[in-house]
Formats: C-alpha cells, sequence, structure tokens
C-alpha cells in the first residue's frame, strides 16, 4: 500500500543516521528556565506614576557578604529631583525620546564576548547562551556555582513605551519606591555623574516559594536610552529552588562595573 | 497524566522527544538544526504549559513545532532553501547502497520541496495526521492541503522514478 510504504520509506530516512538524544531533553527545561529569567529581567517594572529619582548615597550596601548594609564608595551622584510623583524627571538622567531609526540589538556573540570580557578575575566560566541582546554564562569559584545573565536594550523607552508594561511607566524601574521588588529585596537608586540611572537590589529570586535563591542585579539606563540590566543568582536553575552557593558569585560593586562599562557594543 | 504539572512535563518531554526530533529532521533535513528546532519548540511548550495555557500537550507541541520551522525558514533560510530547491541535485543517486541510499533519496527529495509542501507531506504521512488536522495546524484551509499534498506527492514521484521501489506511482489512496 503505498502510503504504507512511504511511512516506511520516511522511518528509513530518519534512522538511517539518527545521533543519540543525549541532553536533549534537558536541555529543553533549561531553555525554558532561560526564556523565563531573561523575561524576568527584562520586565522588572514597578510602580506608576513619573519617576522621582531618588538620592543614591548608599549604593554598595547590597553586598550580603559584607554584612551590614553601610556605605561604600560609590560615584553615585544625587539629583535635585523630589521623591514625589508630582516631579517631573530628573532632567540629566532623562534618556533620549526616541526617534529616528532603531538601533539594532547587540548580536549573540558579541553578547558573550564582551560579558567573558567584563567578568573579574578567578572565574571559570562554562554552559554559555546568548541570543541578541542576551547573554548567559555559569561561574564558578571556590564558592561553587551560580549564574550571570545580562540583557542590552539600545532602546529601552523604545522598546517599552510609557504605559505599555501593564500600565506602567517604564522610567518606574530606576526608582526603588516604585519598582516592583520582591518582598525583603534591598534596593538602591542613584544617579551617577554621567546622567545614567542606576538601580541595585539584592533579595530573593521572583519565583514565589523560591527562599533559598538569592538574585542580585544591577540595573542601568544610559542617557542614550541604552538600559542594560546584569543579574546573578546563588543556582544554576532557579525552579529548583536548590542553592549551589550561599550568595551570587557577583558582588553589587561588580555588577555595576559590568552594567555601566562604556564597551559594551551597542 | 498525573496533574503535577512539572512531572507531566518531565515525562511527556522525555517520552516524546525523539519523535519530534524526527519530525523536525524531516521538516529541515539536518540533524543539528533539528536538534535546535525541538529544543525551541518544547521549551515554548513548556512555558507556556507552566502557565496553565496548554489543554492538549502533544497537540499543541506539534502546532508549536511546524510554526517554530516554518518561522525560522522565512527568517533565515533563504540560502539554505536554495541549496534545498535544487531538483536535479536533490534527486541525483547518492554514493551509497542499500537501505541507506533510499534513505539519502527520499530526504533529498524531501528538501526539494518547498517548506510548507514539505510540512504537509511529513504531517500527512510521518505524522498520520488527517486533512482536518493538518490545515489546522498550518492555518490552512482544507483545500489547500489537499492542493499541497497533490503538488508535493507529484514531485516525489517524479524525483524518485525508479529509487524507491514502486513507491508514489500508485495513485491510490495518497491525497
Amino acid at each position: 500500500m503505498p502510503l504504507d510504504e512511504l511511512r516506511t520509506a520516511l522511518q528509513a530516512a530518519v534512522e538511517a543516521d539518527e545521533p543519540p538524544a543525549g541532553a536533549g531533553p534537558a536541555a529543553v527545561f533549561a531553555r525554558a528556565d532561560r526564556a523565563r529569567t531573561r523575561q524576568r529581567l527584562t520586565m522588572l517594572v514597578g510602580g506608576v506614576a513619573v519617576l522621582g529619582v531618588a538620592v543614591g548615597t548608599a549604593a554598595f550596601a547590597l553586598d550580603r557578604s559584607g554584612g551590614a548594609a553601610t556605605t561604600a564608595q560609590p560615584p553615585a551622584v544625587a539629583t535635585s529631583a523630589p521623591a514625589t510623583s508630582a516631579a517631573p524627571p530628573a532632567t540629566s538622567a532623562a534618556p533620549p525620546a526616541a526617534s529616528g531609526a532603531p538601533r539594532p540589538e547587540v548580536p549573540p556573540d558579541a553578547m558573550l564576548a564582551t560579558l567573558r570580557r567584563l567578568l573579574p578575575a578567578g572565574l571559570a566560566t562554562s554552559e554559555p547562551f546568548s541570543q541578541p541582546g542576551f547573554a548567559e554564562l555559569i561561574l564558578t569559584d571556590r564558592a561553587g556555582r551560580g549564574k550571570v545573565q545580562v540583557n542590552v536594550q539600545p532602546d529601552y523607552r523604545r522598546a517599552v513605551p510609557p504605559g505599555h508594561v501593564s500600565g506602567d511607566d517604564p522610567m518606574d524601574l530606576f526608582t526603588c519606591a516604585k519598582r516592583k521588588n520582591p518582598p525583603g529585596t534591598h534596593c538602591v537608586d542613584s544617579t551617577l555623574p554621567d546622567g545614567t540611572l542606576l538601580v541595585l537590589t539584592d533579595g530573593p529570586s521572583e519565583d514565589a516559594g523560591h527562599d533559598r535563591i538569592t538574585l542580585r542585579m544591577a540595573d542601568v539606563l544610559r542617557p542614550d536610552g541604552v538600559r542594560i540590566a546584569v543579574g546573578t543568582w546563588n543556582a544554576v536553575r532557579e525552579k529548583t529552588n536548590t542553592e549551589t552557593r550561599p550568595e551570587p558569585p557577583l558582588t553589587g560593586q561588580q555588577l555595576q562595573a559590568i552594567a555601566t562599562d562604556p564597551t559594551w557594543p551597542v | 497524566m498525573t496533574g503535577d504539572i512539572e512531572s507531566d512535563l518531565h515525562e511527556y518531554v522525555e517520552t516524546r522527544y525523539v519523535h519530534l526530533r524526527r519530525t523536525a529532521f524531516l521538516l529541515c533535513g539536518e540533524w543539528h538544526r533539528a536538534e535546535d528546532l525541538v529544543q525551541t519548540a518544547l521549551a515554548k511548550v513548556v512555558t507556556a504549559a507552566r502557565r496553565g495555557r496548554v489543554e492538549h500537550l502533544d497537540a499543541y507541541a506539534r502546532q508549536v513545532l511546524l510554526r517554530v520551522y516554518l518561522d525560522d525558514n522565512q527568517r533565515g533560510s533563504r540560502r539554505r532553501e536554495r541549496t534545498w530547491a535544487d531538483p536535479a541535485g536533490a534527486a541525483e543517486p547518492p554514493a551509497v547502497a542499500g537501505d541507506r541510499a533510499t534513505a539519502l533519496t527520499v530526504l533529498a527529495a524531501l528538501r526539494a520541496l518547498p517548506a510548507r509542501q514539505r510540512a504537509t507531506v511529513v504531517l500527512r504521512y510521518w505524522e498520520d495526521r488527517s486533512v482536518e488536522d493538518t490545515a489546522v495546524v498550518l492555518g490552512v484551509s482544507e483545500g489547500t492541503v489537499k492542493s499541497q499534498s497533490a503538488k508535493a506527492l507529484a514531485t516525489l514521484r517524479q524525483l524518485l522514478a525508479g529509487s524507491v521501489g514502486e513507491l508514489m506511482f500508485s495513485d491510490g489512496g495518497m491525497v
């Protein structure tokens, strides 16, 4: 019967050189988890109303390994904008309105190469994964394995226009009072001398019930409208709620250095 | 299905991965690309299922796989498609013998088909789906499925003449 013969021929075709499935099924879940964490890294948007940039006086109180939330060093410059919902955005920090042709996303290879180059010495990297504008690496040092992800959005205002995300102003992401962080998150916002908005967070990962996983993050919005968010976890896969080390492998200071580095090819 | 979505998803992916990868292979003709397609598709399925948006895992997975394949084809593979759309080259007998030669000939003939015709053949004769189901998965009318099948089989008959026995030469029941 012709139909059976065609099926037999197709069966023979797939069996001729079929490689073993190997780790394929596990890779499916790794991809699903990456997609979820990438989405959350991108869309950590909170609050309502207009940005009032808070004074950044304790930018690096976020390194839990350092114990108490004491001020350290940051080159943060306070803006004079009052932190009220009626206040206009801090003009020095606000990115330009989107105009002209959109900038292209950073290619996957460039994302990975830049992330690797900007990591501090002493960390072994493995399991690279990248997409346009996104890169992930597993980091290993004496304390164990952890994860770092970076997301570069070339035109943040264009990508997330005001009112598009749950009715929120995308600029709310850059003030702790309006950003929707999970309960228990330590958040510090500041404005750097060049007008870059910086938010540093340190707290439980977003997944409800994932109490053992810590997400530490530096999220910056440059005056040219480029947003760079770098996050690090004390886990390799959040879904399991299994920490692989006591603290994420990168400190807040190290995350800030990566996020504010001027050599991101965007 | 156990009711525990994570267990169900792991069981589903473990048991269906190989078959779906074979489907992807017949669609795209390259194992490494098939691996990428099926992982991309199943990751989307897992994400959607965790959000409670999937009623029938297998039907949804096949639909997503087809969509991922067609999107991928449309986006970045004009060069690949040009290479495949070379019936003369595709129909050339491979320099190997026996079943393997037959397999390679069938694959080459499949590659000679345009992407949607290839998808139609794979759904109808590999996945054994009805005309109605195939139309739903591809998002086209049943008439389009029938005409795509007829065109595809005509091309396959031409390319496989003398290579695969009587395959394709009977008009009975193929469409």
